[in-house]
């Protein structure tokens, strides 16, 4: 499996994150330390691509669901887009897609 | 084993380590007829309680350092068993979190308990001198079975 990919881009008033590959025990806290850096730098919305991540454990789950609190709290939005089916399930399955603003494109997330 | 999936493996105690694992195990599974969705089930559990053990590095000088995960289906379930050595843990008696409350509290960890008993149907665990055993067993839907049979 790949390791953690991350790439930022800042589009307007928001700065677009593409994680890809395995956000997992092993990769959560590169991701984590990475979104930290970002959270004051998001004018208003922080949309996450999803589309190349092939794997989540409950170690990424937390990471995501924790900044979406973190960005709640200072008045700002965590978008999660483009999510990959597999991925998508088992979030359902879990109970953590109302966690989430969730939107099906990077387009919906960034003009919604 | 018979008409039964049975797979045996080792694994060091490192993170680096599970990728591979879990992929293989992953391969095992749907190769054997069982489907994406319940093979992936039990890939994240086996993976959560594996990365825990690990995180924990829990080994107990003197005694075997790797996890042995066992795999094993019949009839209508399977069943993944992680033996390894440790103090005694009995993760099934830890409070489940309230995942209503528990990130507005600035939790961020504790999730793999919780993802263990949402798509694992039992969870037993017992602890003998130093060695633990963590068995976790789900139902097999009946089209996974009947391929699994035709697989075998």
């Amino acid at each position: 499996m790949a390791a953690l990919t991350y790439s930022r881009e800042k589009r307007g008033k928001s700065v677009v994150v593409k994680i890809g590959g395995s956000l997992d025990a092993k990769t959560a806290p590169t991701l984590d330390k990475k979104l930290s850096d970002e959270v004051d730098q998001v004018p208003e919305k922080l949309v996450i691509s999803m589309e190349k991540l092939e794997y989540i454990a409950s170690a990424g789950m937390g990471t995501l669901i924790n900044y979406n609190e973190i960005m709640s709290k200072k008045g700002k939005k965590l978008i999660l887009c483009d999510l990959p089916d597999k991925i998508t399930k088992i979030i359902k399955m879990l109970g953590f897609i109302n966690f989430f603003s969730i939107c099906k494109t990077l387009d919906d997330a960034e003009n919604g | 084993m018979g008409n039964n999936l049975f797979l045996q493996k080792k694994i060091k105690r490192n993170l680096d380590e599970l990728d591979s694992f879990r992929e293989s195990f992953l391969c095992y599974l749907t190769e054997n007829g069982i489907e994406e969705e319940t093979a992936s089930h039990f890939e994240l559990c086996a993976y959560e309680v594996i990365a825990n053990i690990i995180e924990h590095d829990s080994a107990i000088p003197g005694f075997c350092d790797d996890i042995q995960v066992i795999f094993s289906a019949e009839k209508n379930y399977g069943q993944v068993i992680l033996n390894y050595s440790g103090p005694e843990f009995d993760l099934t008696k830890r409070p489940l979190p309230d995942i209503s409350t528990h990130f507005k509290e600035g939790l961020k960890r504790g999730l793999g308990i919780y993802i263990i008993h949402k798509l694992m149907d039992e969870i037993w665990y017992t602890h003998n001198e130093g060695e633990n055993s963590l068995t976790m067993k789900k139902s097999i839907p009946d089209n996974d079975r009947i391929k699994i049979e035709q697989i075998l």
